[in-house]
Protein backbone atom coordinates (compact mmCIF):
# COMPACT_ATOMS: atom_id res chain seq x y z
CA UNK A 1 0.00 0.00 0.00
CA UNK A 2 2.86 2.33 0.59
CA UNK A 3 4.43 1.73 -2.62
CA UNK A 4 0.90 2.38 -3.95
CA UNK A 5 0.69 6.08 -2.96
CA UNK A 6 4.47 6.52 -3.93
CA UNK A 7 3.67 5.39 -7.40
CA UNK A 8 0.28 7.36 -7.54
CA UNK A 9 2.34 10.32 -6.25
CA UNK A 10 5.40 9.77 -8.87
CA UNK A 11 3.17 9.43 -11.25
CA UNK A 12 1.48 12.43 -10.12
CA UNK A 13 4.45 14.19 -10.78
CA UNK A 14 5.23 12.68 -14.51
CA UNK A 15 6.83 9.63 -13.74
CA UNK A 16 5.72 7.45 -16.24
CA UNK A 17 7.88 3.96 -14.86
CA UNK A 18 5.52 5.29 -11.19
CA UNK A 19 2.32 4.66 -13.35
CA UNK A 20 3.69 1.46 -14.71
CA UNK A 21 4.10 0.24 -11.82
CA UNK A 22 0.58 1.13 -11.04
CA UNK A 23 -0.99 -0.49 -13.99
CA UNK A 24 1.25 -3.80 -13.95
CA UNK A 25 0.03 -4.20 -10.35
CA UNK A 26 -3.52 -3.69 -11.10
CA UNK A 27 -4.49 -4.40 -14.38
CA UNK A 28 -4.52 -7.85 -14.12
CA UNK A 29 -7.33 -7.87 -11.56
CA UNK A 30 -9.27 -5.68 -13.57
CA UNK A 31 -9.20 -7.41 -17.04
CA UNK A 32 -10.11 -10.51 -14.89
CA UNK A 33 -13.25 -8.67 -12.97
CA UNK A 34 -14.56 -6.97 -15.88
CA UNK A 35 -14.07 -10.19 -18.05
CA UNK A 36 -16.20 -12.23 -15.69
CA UNK A 37 -18.94 -9.49 -15.56
CA UNK A 38 -19.65 -9.07 -19.20
CA UNK A 39 -17.66 -12.76 -20.46
CA UNK A 40 -16.33 -11.18 -23.64
CA UNK A 41 -12.15 -11.41 -23.98
CA UNK A 42 -12.37 -8.41 -26.44
CA UNK A 43 -15.39 -6.21 -24.22
CA UNK A 44 -12.94 -6.59 -21.46
CA UNK A 45 -9.98 -5.28 -22.98
CA UNK A 46 -11.94 -2.21 -24.04
CA UNK A 47 -13.83 -1.65 -20.45
CA UNK A 48 -10.02 -2.12 -18.34
CA UNK A 49 -8.54 0.05 -21.19
CA UNK A 50 -11.10 2.76 -21.10
CA UNK A 51 -10.96 2.22 -17.03
CA UNK A 52 -7.17 2.84 -16.69
CA UNK A 53 -7.27 5.92 -19.82
CA UNK A 54 -10.15 7.31 -17.51
CA UNK A 55 -7.60 6.98 -13.94
CA UNK A 56 -4.77 9.04 -16.35
CA UNK A 57 -6.88 11.56 -16.98
CA UNK A 58 -8.06 12.08 -13.63
CA UNK A 59 -4.68 11.60 -11.70
CA UNK A 60 -3.84 15.28 -11.10
CA UNK A 61 -7.12 15.43 -9.24
CA UNK A 62 -7.26 11.75 -7.33
CA UNK A 63 -6.34 11.90 -3.54
CA UNK A 64 -3.02 10.19 -2.85
CA UNK A 65 -4.34 9.63 0.75
CA UNK A 66 -7.35 7.36 -1.07
CA UNK A 67 -6.23 3.60 -2.18
CA UNK A 68 -6.08 3.64 -5.92
CA UNK A 69 -7.61 -0.27 -6.15
CA UNK A 70 -11.08 0.73 -5.50
CA UNK A 71 -11.30 3.78 -7.35
CA UNK A 72 -10.32 2.10 -10.50
CA UNK A 73 -12.45 -1.50 -9.71
CA UNK A 74 -15.87 1.29 -8.92
CA UNK A 75 -15.10 2.00 -12.87
CA UNK A 76 -14.25 -1.29 -14.31
CA UNK A 77 -17.44 -2.61 -12.60
CA UNK A 78 -20.02 0.01 -13.57
CA UNK A 79 -18.97 -0.25 -17.13
CA UNK A 80 -19.02 -3.80 -17.18
CA UNK A 81 -23.07 -3.43 -15.65
CA UNK A 82 -23.75 -1.53 -18.61
CA UNK A 83 -21.84 -3.52 -21.45
CA UNK A 84 -23.41 -6.31 -20.21
CA UNK A 85 -26.69 -4.91 -19.93
CA UNK A 86 -26.14 -3.32 -23.28
CA UNK A 87 -25.67 -6.67 -25.35
CA UNK A 88 -28.63 -8.51 -23.30
CA UNK A 89 -30.64 -5.83 -24.81
CA UNK A 90 -29.60 -6.25 -27.90
CA UNK A 91 -29.85 -9.87 -28.00
CA UNK A 92 -26.27 -11.31 -28.14
CA UNK A 93 -25.41 -14.69 -26.95
CA UNK A 94 -23.05 -14.17 -23.93
CA UNK A 95 -20.20 -16.98 -24.55
CA UNK A 96 -17.29 -15.93 -25.52
CA UNK A 97 -14.79 -18.07 -27.81
CA UNK A 98 -12.94 -18.85 -25.38
CA UNK A 99 -15.09 -21.20 -23.35
CA UNK A 100 -17.44 -22.10 -25.68
CA UNK A 101 -15.32 -25.59 -26.09
CA UNK A 102 -13.82 -28.11 -23.97
CA UNK A 103 -13.84 -28.10 -20.53
CA UNK A 104 -15.45 -24.96 -19.38
CA UNK A 105 -13.61 -23.03 -17.16
CA UNK A 106 -13.79 -22.83 -13.08
CA UNK A 107 -12.61 -20.74 -10.21
CA UNK A 108 -12.39 -22.26 -6.49
CA UNK A 109 -15.36 -24.48 -7.55
CA UNK A 110 -17.54 -21.73 -9.75
CA UNK A 111 -18.28 -22.69 -13.07
CA UNK A 112 -17.30 -19.61 -14.97
CA UNK A 113 -20.25 -20.71 -17.43
CA UNK A 114 -22.70 -20.54 -14.75
CA UNK A 115 -22.04 -17.55 -13.39
CA UNK A 116 -22.49 -15.91 -17.11
CA UNK A 117 -25.83 -17.19 -16.41
CA UNK A 118 -26.92 -14.86 -13.75
CA UNK A 119 -28.00 -10.99 -14.29
CA UNK A 120 -24.76 -8.34 -14.79
CA UNK A 121 -25.88 -6.75 -11.43
CA UNK A 122 -25.55 -10.24 -9.67
CA UNK A 123 -22.14 -11.19 -11.06
CA UNK A 124 -20.66 -8.11 -10.65
CA UNK A 125 -21.59 -8.06 -6.79
CA UNK A 126 -20.00 -12.09 -6.41
CA UNK A 127 -17.05 -10.73 -8.34
CA UNK A 128 -16.22 -7.78 -6.15
CA UNK A 129 -17.09 -10.15 -2.87
CA UNK A 130 -14.97 -13.59 -4.54
CA UNK A 131 -12.59 -11.96 -6.85
CA UNK A 132 -11.50 -8.57 -5.51
CA UNK A 133 -12.13 -9.64 -1.93
CA UNK A 134 -14.32 -6.47 -1.38
CA UNK A 135 -16.61 -6.68 2.26
CA UNK A 136 -20.45 -6.17 1.43
CA UNK A 137 -20.51 -2.59 2.95
CA UNK A 138 -17.51 -1.88 0.81
CA UNK A 139 -19.14 -3.18 -2.03
CA UNK A 140 -22.25 -0.79 -1.23
CA UNK A 141 -20.00 2.38 -1.08
CA UNK A 142 -18.43 1.51 -4.39
CA UNK A 143 -21.58 0.65 -5.95
CA UNK A 144 -23.64 3.20 -4.64
CA UNK A 145 -26.27 0.86 -3.04
CA UNK A 146 -27.56 -0.14 0.09
CA UNK A 147 -26.06 -2.42 1.96
CA UNK A 148 -29.60 -4.23 2.14
CA UNK A 149 -29.37 -5.18 -2.00
CA UNK A 150 -26.08 -6.04 -1.71
CA UNK A 151 -26.59 -9.21 0.60
CA UNK A 152 -29.64 -10.03 -1.30
CA UNK A 153 -27.83 -9.69 -4.46
CA UNK A 154 -25.06 -12.15 -3.41
CA UNK A 155 -27.46 -14.41 -1.96
CA UNK A 156 -29.35 -14.58 -4.60
CA UNK A 157 -26.64 -14.97 -7.18
CA UNK A 158 -25.11 -17.69 -5.03
CA UNK A 159 -28.35 -19.76 -4.60
CA UNK A 160 -28.59 -19.33 -8.50
CA UNK A 161 -25.11 -20.72 -8.62
CA UNK A 162 -25.99 -23.85 -6.34
CA UNK A 163 -28.48 -24.88 -8.43
CA UNK A 164 -26.47 -24.50 -11.74
CA UNK A 165 -23.63 -25.98 -10.42
CA UNK A 166 -26.03 -29.19 -9.25
CA UNK A 167 -27.36 -29.92 -13.03
CA UNK B 1 -12.11 -16.67 -7.79
CA UNK B 2 -7.98 -16.02 -6.87
CA UNK B 3 -6.97 -18.17 -9.40
CA UNK B 4 -9.01 -17.51 -12.30
CA UNK B 5 -7.22 -16.30 -15.46
CA UNK B 6 -9.16 -14.47 -18.09
CA UNK B 7 -8.10 -14.91 -21.67
CA UNK B 8 -4.85 -13.65 -23.28
CA UNK B 9 -4.21 -11.48 -20.08
CA UNK B 10 -0.76 -10.84 -20.97
CA UNK B 11 -1.74 -10.10 -24.33
CA UNK B 12 -4.23 -7.55 -23.29
CA UNK B 13 -2.07 -6.10 -21.01
CA UNK B 14 0.46 -4.93 -24.02
CA UNK B 15 -2.01 -3.92 -26.02
CA UNK B 16 -3.58 -1.81 -23.41
CA UNK B 17 -0.27 -0.94 -21.90
CA UNK B 18 0.22 1.41 -24.93
CA UNK B 19 -2.75 2.94 -25.30
CA UNK B 20 -2.20 4.22 -21.19
CA UNK B 21 0.91 4.96 -21.90
CA UNK B 22 0.56 7.33 -25.35
CA UNK B 23 -2.35 9.00 -22.87
CA UNK B 24 -0.24 9.53 -19.93
CA UNK B 25 2.38 11.15 -22.04
CA UNK B 26 -0.04 13.90 -23.60
CA UNK B 27 -1.77 14.59 -20.03
CA UNK B 28 -0.64 17.92 -18.97
CA UNK B 29 -0.29 18.16 -15.84
CA UNK B 30 -2.40 20.74 -13.21
CA UNK B 31 0.66 22.50 -11.73
CA UNK B 32 2.75 23.27 -14.40
CA UNK B 33 5.76 25.43 -14.31
CA UNK B 34 5.80 28.99 -15.23
CA UNK B 35 6.69 29.08 -18.60
CA UNK B 36 9.12 31.95 -19.85
CA UNK B 37 7.19 34.45 -21.80
CA UNK B 38 6.04 33.30 -25.59
CA UNK B 39 7.40 35.91 -27.68
CA UNK B 40 10.96 36.12 -26.26
CA UNK B 41 10.88 31.95 -26.66
CA UNK B 42 9.88 32.20 -30.14
CA UNK B 43 12.22 35.08 -31.36
CA UNK B 44 14.99 33.64 -29.36
CA UNK B 45 13.93 30.18 -31.41
CA UNK B 46 13.78 31.90 -34.50
CA UNK B 47 17.32 33.64 -34.19
CA UNK B 48 18.95 30.20 -33.15
CA UNK B 49 17.33 28.62 -36.43
CA UNK B 50 19.21 31.41 -38.26
CA UNK B 51 22.42 31.22 -36.83
CA UNK B 52 22.04 27.52 -37.07
CA UNK B 53 21.22 27.52 -40.58
CA UNK B 54 23.70 29.50 -41.81
CA UNK B 55 26.99 28.38 -39.82
CA UNK B 56 26.47 24.95 -38.95
CA UNK B 57 26.05 21.16 -40.19
CA UNK B 58 22.92 20.87 -38.37
CA UNK B 59 21.67 23.86 -39.46
CA UNK B 60 21.35 22.08 -43.05
CA UNK B 61 19.04 19.24 -40.89
CA UNK B 62 17.14 22.09 -39.91
CA UNK B 63 16.58 23.60 -43.36
CA UNK B 64 15.80 20.39 -44.42
CA UNK B 65 13.09 20.01 -41.95
CA UNK B 66 11.61 23.15 -43.20
CA UNK B 67 11.66 22.72 -46.79
CA UNK B 68 9.90 19.33 -45.88
CA UNK B 69 7.16 21.09 -44.40
CA UNK B 70 6.34 22.73 -47.57
CA UNK B 71 6.28 19.31 -49.65
CA UNK B 72 8.81 16.65 -51.26
CA UNK B 73 11.56 18.57 -53.30
CA UNK B 74 11.94 18.05 -57.29
CA UNK B 75 8.38 17.15 -56.94
CA UNK B 76 7.10 17.00 -60.89
CA UNK B 77 4.98 20.56 -61.21
CA UNK B 78 2.41 18.32 -63.22
CA UNK B 79 0.84 14.66 -63.13
CA UNK B 80 2.25 13.78 -66.56
CA UNK B 81 0.79 9.97 -65.73
CA UNK B 82 -0.08 7.72 -63.05
CA UNK B 83 2.47 6.43 -62.03
CA UNK B 84 1.31 2.35 -61.80
CA UNK B 85 -1.57 3.37 -64.40
CA UNK B 86 -5.00 2.78 -63.12
CA UNK B 87 -7.64 5.44 -63.07
CA UNK B 88 -8.16 8.03 -59.78
CA UNK B 89 -11.17 9.84 -58.97
CA UNK B 90 -10.72 12.56 -56.91
CA UNK B 91 -13.68 14.81 -56.45
CA UNK B 92 -15.66 15.72 -59.74
CA UNK B 93 -12.26 14.77 -61.69
CA UNK B 94 -11.06 11.44 -62.98
CA UNK B 95 -7.72 10.94 -63.48
CA UNK B 96 -6.67 8.97 -66.26
CA UNK B 97 -3.34 6.43 -66.77
CA UNK B 98 -2.08 8.77 -69.27
CA UNK B 99 -2.36 11.76 -66.83
CA UNK B 100 -5.27 12.96 -68.85
CA UNK B 101 -7.86 14.24 -66.56
CA UNK B 102 -11.57 14.64 -67.50
CA UNK B 103 -14.16 16.41 -65.24
CA UNK B 104 -17.61 14.74 -63.96
CA UNK B 105 -19.49 17.77 -62.67
CA UNK B 106 -18.98 19.44 -59.25
CA UNK B 107 -19.34 16.51 -56.60
CA UNK B 108 -17.78 16.70 -53.44
CA UNK B 109 -16.98 13.43 -53.58
CA UNK B 110 -16.95 9.99 -56.02
CA UNK B 111 -16.55 6.57 -55.52
CA UNK B 112 -16.05 3.61 -58.18
CA UNK B 113 -18.42 0.89 -58.43
CA UNK B 114 -16.88 -2.28 -57.97
CA UNK B 115 -15.35 -2.88 -61.75
CA UNK B 116 -14.86 0.56 -62.03
CA UNK B 117 -17.59 0.79 -65.06
CA UNK B 118 -19.29 3.64 -63.08
CA UNK B 119 -19.27 6.37 -60.44
CA UNK B 120 -21.46 6.90 -57.36
CA UNK B 121 -21.05 11.07 -56.91
CA UNK B 122 -22.27 13.13 -54.34
CA UNK B 123 -23.59 16.62 -54.42
CA UNK B 124 -25.10 18.81 -51.07
CA UNK B 125 -28.68 17.69 -52.13
CA UNK B 126 -28.54 14.40 -54.66
CA UNK B 127 -26.68 11.14 -55.51
CA UNK B 128 -25.68 10.90 -58.31
CA UNK B 129 -24.60 7.92 -60.61
CA UNK B 130 -22.61 8.66 -63.72
CA UNK B 131 -20.40 6.79 -66.04
CA UNK B 132 -16.92 7.24 -66.49
CA UNK B 133 -17.39 9.87 -69.36
CA UNK B 134 -19.69 12.51 -67.21
CA UNK B 135 -23.04 10.83 -68.49
CA UNK B 136 -25.65 11.09 -65.85
CA UNK B 137 -27.50 7.43 -65.45
CA UNK B 138 -29.61 8.80 -62.71
CA UNK B 139 -30.10 11.12 -59.30
CA UNK B 140 -31.85 10.82 -56.28
CA UNK B 141 -32.31 14.11 -54.35
CA UNK B 142 -31.47 13.46 -50.98
CA UNK B 143 -30.47 16.19 -48.06
CA UNK B 144 -26.65 16.29 -47.01
CA UNK B 145 -25.28 13.31 -49.37
CA UNK B 146 -22.09 11.86 -48.13
CA UNK B 147 -19.73 8.91 -48.31
CA UNK B 148 -21.70 7.13 -51.30
CA UNK B 149 -20.19 3.74 -51.59
CA UNK B 150 -21.10 0.98 -54.11
CA UNK B 151 -20.55 -2.58 -54.00
CA UNK B 152 -22.14 -6.33 -55.83
CA UNK B 153 -21.46 -7.99 -58.72
CA UNK B 154 -21.99 -7.51 -62.48
CA UNK B 155 -25.92 -8.35 -61.81
CA UNK B 156 -27.10 -6.92 -58.53
CA UNK B 157 -25.42 -3.91 -57.05
CA UNK B 158 -25.93 -1.32 -54.49
CA UNK B 159 -25.06 1.84 -52.66
CA UNK B 160 -24.99 2.87 -49.43
CA UNK B 161 -24.44 6.64 -48.30
CA UNK B 162 -25.45 8.99 -45.62
CA UNK B 163 -27.98 11.48 -45.68
CA UNK B 164 -28.54 13.62 -42.60
CA UNK B 165 -26.90 11.46 -40.26
CA UNK B 166 -28.87 8.03 -41.71
CA UNK B 167 -27.28 5.74 -43.50
CA UNK B 168 -29.45 4.30 -46.73
CA UNK B 169 -29.07 2.41 -49.49
CA UNK B 170 -30.24 2.17 -53.00
CA UNK B 171 -29.93 -0.33 -55.40
CA UNK B 172 -27.51 0.51 -58.38
CA UNK B 173 -30.06 1.21 -60.55
CA UNK B 174 -31.45 4.10 -58.31
CA UNK B 175 -34.56 1.64 -57.22
CA UNK B 176 -35.65 0.64 -53.67
CA UNK B 177 -33.89 3.73 -51.45
CA UNK B 178 -34.41 2.84 -47.60
CA UNK B 179 -32.99 3.56 -44.34
CA UNK B 180 -31.50 1.63 -42.05
CA UNK B 181 -30.80 3.67 -39.30
CA UNK B 182 -28.49 6.25 -37.41
CA UNK B 183 -25.04 6.40 -38.60
CA UNK B 184 -21.57 8.63 -37.66
CA UNK B 185 -19.77 10.27 -40.49
CA UNK B 186 -17.86 7.93 -41.82
CA UNK B 187 -18.07 6.26 -44.51
CA UNK B 188 -19.74 2.90 -44.98
CA UNK B 189 -17.39 0.00 -46.47
CA UNK B 190 -18.75 -2.94 -47.93
CA UNK B 191 -17.58 -6.48 -48.07
CA UNK B 192 -15.97 -7.37 -50.97
CA UNK B 193 -17.99 -9.73 -52.79
CA UNK B 194 -21.59 -10.72 -53.09
CA UNK B 195 -22.95 -10.90 -49.10
CA UNK B 196 -23.56 -7.31 -49.38
CA UNK B 197 -22.31 -7.43 -45.20
CA UNK B 198 -22.24 -3.38 -44.66
CA UNK B 199 -19.70 -2.26 -41.92
CA UNK B 200 -20.84 1.12 -40.23
CA UNK B 201 -20.23 3.20 -37.04
CA UNK B 202 -23.49 4.16 -34.80
CA UNK B 203 -23.53 7.85 -33.31
CA UNK B 204 -22.06 6.72 -30.44
CA UNK B 205 -18.72 5.26 -32.52
CA UNK B 206 -19.88 1.45 -32.48
CA UNK B 207 -18.71 -0.01 -35.47
CA UNK B 208 -21.39 -2.29 -36.73
CA UNK B 209 -21.46 -5.45 -39.06
CA UNK B 210 -24.95 -6.57 -38.74
CA UNK B 211 -25.16 -10.26 -37.66
CA UNK B 212 -21.47 -10.45 -37.26
CA UNK B 213 -20.09 -7.38 -35.32
CA UNK B 214 -20.93 -4.83 -33.04
CA UNK B 215 -17.96 -3.16 -30.61
CA UNK B 216 -17.94 -1.28 -27.10
CA UNK B 217 -18.96 2.56 -27.92
CA UNK B 218 -15.93 4.47 -28.46
CA UNK B 219 -14.17 7.82 -30.35
CA UNK B 220 -15.86 8.14 -33.84
CA UNK B 221 -13.84 5.76 -36.41
CA UNK B 222 -11.80 7.70 -38.88
CA UNK B 223 -11.70 4.81 -41.35
CA UNK B 224 -13.51 0.95 -41.82
CA UNK B 225 -12.13 -0.82 -44.58
CA UNK B 226 -12.09 -4.30 -45.83
CA UNK B 227 -9.19 -6.56 -47.04
CA UNK B 228 -9.89 -7.65 -50.47
CA UNK B 229 -10.56 -11.41 -49.79
CA UNK B 230 -13.37 -9.73 -47.34
CA UNK B 231 -11.64 -11.83 -44.56
CA UNK B 232 -10.57 -8.74 -42.36
CA UNK B 233 -12.03 -5.47 -41.33
CA UNK B 234 -9.83 -2.84 -40.33
CA UNK B 235 -11.36 -0.23 -37.54
CA UNK B 236 -9.46 3.10 -37.23
CA UNK B 237 -9.74 5.48 -34.33
CA UNK B 238 -7.46 8.78 -34.30
CA UNK B 239 -5.66 6.65 -31.64
CA UNK B 240 -6.33 3.01 -32.28
CA UNK B 241 -6.17 0.29 -34.94
CA UNK B 242 -7.83 -2.66 -34.32
CA UNK B 243 -8.61 -5.70 -36.81
CA UNK B 244 -11.23 -8.14 -37.08
CA UNK B 245 -11.72 -11.24 -38.57
CA UNK B 246 -15.28 -12.15 -40.69
CA UNK B 247 -16.68 -13.39 -37.97
CA UNK B 248 -16.03 -10.47 -35.54
CA UNK B 249 -13.29 -11.55 -33.37
CA UNK B 250 -10.92 -8.66 -32.93
CA UNK B 251 -7.53 -10.45 -33.94
CA UNK B 252 -4.70 -7.11 -33.43
CA UNK B 253 -4.67 -3.53 -31.63
CA UNK B 254 -1.79 -1.36 -32.73
CA UNK B 255 -1.50 2.02 -30.73
CA UNK B 256 -0.65 5.04 -31.51
CA UNK B 257 -1.83 8.45 -33.48
CA UNK B 258 -3.11 7.75 -37.05
CA UNK B 259 -4.61 9.42 -40.29
CA UNK B 260 -5.46 6.96 -42.57
CA UNK B 261 -4.90 3.09 -42.89
CA UNK B 262 -5.61 0.42 -45.62
CA UNK B 263 -4.60 -3.16 -46.42
CA UNK B 264 -2.75 -3.46 -49.33
CA UNK B 265 -4.52 -5.20 -52.21
CA UNK B 266 -4.58 -9.26 -52.48
CA UNK B 267 -3.10 -9.21 -48.76
CA UNK B 268 -3.96 -8.83 -44.90
CA UNK B 269 -0.93 -6.65 -45.02
CA UNK B 270 -1.61 -2.80 -43.52
CA UNK B 271 -0.41 0.41 -44.72
CA UNK B 272 -0.81 3.25 -41.89
CA UNK B 273 -1.08 6.91 -41.90
CA UNK B 274 -0.08 8.70 -39.18
CA UNK B 275 0.02 12.25 -39.33
CA UNK B 276 3.97 13.06 -40.18
CA UNK B 277 4.77 9.26 -42.22
CA UNK B 278 4.04 6.50 -44.05
CA UNK B 279 4.36 2.69 -42.20
CA UNK B 280 3.64 -0.58 -43.11
CA UNK B 281 2.73 -3.11 -40.41
CA UNK B 282 3.61 -6.13 -39.65
CA UNK B 283 7.02 -5.74 -39.58
CA UNK B 284 6.67 -2.01 -39.28
CA UNK B 285 8.47 -0.34 -42.04
CA UNK B 286 8.64 3.28 -42.13
CA UNK B 287 8.22 4.26 -46.19
CA UNK B 288 8.00 8.28 -45.54
CA UNK B 289 8.12 11.00 -42.61
CA UNK B 290 8.06 14.33 -43.30
CA UNK B 291 7.30 17.19 -40.88
CA UNK B 292 4.74 18.51 -43.03
CA UNK B 293 0.67 16.83 -42.01
CA UNK B 294 -0.11 13.88 -44.29
CA UNK B 295 -3.79 13.49 -45.04
CA UNK B 296 -5.18 10.22 -46.80
CA UNK B 297 -3.93 7.15 -48.11
CA UNK B 298 -4.95 4.91 -50.90
CA UNK B 299 -3.18 2.04 -52.42
CA UNK B 300 -2.92 1.28 -55.76
CA UNK B 301 -4.69 -1.70 -57.33
CA UNK B 302 -1.76 -4.02 -57.59
CA UNK B 303 -1.07 -2.57 -53.86
CA UNK B 304 2.82 -1.57 -55.51
CA UNK B 305 2.10 2.08 -54.06
CA UNK B 306 0.66 4.40 -51.77
CA UNK B 307 -1.15 7.32 -53.03
CA UNK B 308 -0.65 10.17 -49.92
CA UNK B 309 -2.08 13.29 -50.58
CA UNK B 310 0.12 15.95 -48.82
CA UNK B 311 -2.66 19.23 -48.87
CA UNK B 312 -0.50 21.72 -47.47
CA UNK B 313 2.07 21.05 -49.58
CA UNK B 314 -0.24 20.68 -53.19
CA UNK B 315 1.31 17.63 -53.76
CA UNK B 316 0.01 14.41 -54.09
CA UNK B 317 2.84 11.41 -53.10
CA UNK B 318 3.37 8.33 -55.00
CA UNK B 319 5.43 6.08 -52.33
CA UNK B 320 6.12 2.71 -53.79
CA UNK B 321 5.49 -0.45 -50.62
CA UNK B 322 8.63 -2.29 -52.36
CA UNK B 323 12.06 -1.71 -51.85
CA UNK B 324 14.36 -0.19 -54.76
CA UNK B 325 11.92 1.65 -56.25
CA UNK B 326 11.61 5.34 -56.08
CA UNK B 327 9.55 7.86 -54.28
CA UNK B 328 7.66 10.36 -56.76
CA UNK B 329 5.91 13.39 -55.90
CA UNK B 330 3.14 15.68 -57.97
CA UNK B 331 2.87 19.22 -57.07
CA UNK B 332 -0.20 21.86 -57.41
CA UNK B 333 -2.87 19.17 -56.95
CA UNK B 334 -5.19 21.95 -56.95
CA UNK B 335 -4.67 23.85 -59.43
CA UNK B 336 -5.18 20.94 -61.80
CA UNK B 337 -8.07 19.50 -59.96
CA UNK B 338 -9.60 22.57 -59.26
CA UNK B 339 -9.19 22.01 -55.57
CA UNK B 340 -7.64 19.72 -53.07
CA UNK B 341 -10.90 17.28 -52.90
CA UNK B 342 -10.35 13.63 -51.17
CA UNK B 343 -9.55 11.00 -53.76
CA UNK B 344 -12.39 8.71 -54.02
CA UNK B 345 -10.94 5.33 -55.14
CA UNK B 346 -7.69 4.30 -57.49
CA UNK B 347 -8.76 1.70 -59.77
CA UNK B 348 -7.16 -0.47 -62.86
Amino acid sequence: MRDEHAWVRAAQAGSVDALERLYRAHWPRAYRAAYLVVHDAAGAEDIAQEAFLAAVRALDRFDRRRPFGPWLHRIVVNRAIDWARARALRGEVEVDESLAGGDAAETDGIPVRALAALPPEQRAVIVLRHLLEYTPGEIARLLDLPRGTVNSRLRRGLDALAREVER
Amino acid sequence: MRGFRAPDELGAQQRAWAAVAAAFAEREPVRRRRRPPVRATLALAAVAALVAVAFTPPGHAVLTSVRRAIGVERAQPALYRLPGGGRILAGGWLVNGDGSTRRLGDYRETSWSPFGRFVVAAKPNELVALQPDGTVRWTLARPDVRFPRWAGSHTDTRIAYLSGGRLRVVAGDGTGDHELGRAAPVAPAWRPGTSFALAYADPRGRVVVPGVLRTAAGPRPLRLAWSSDGARLLVLRARTLDVYDARGRRLSRTTGRFADAAFLPGTHRLAVLTPHAVELLAPRTVLFRTTGTLRQLVPSPDGRRLLVTWPEADQWLFVPTEPGRRLSAVGNIAEQLGGAFPVGGWTS
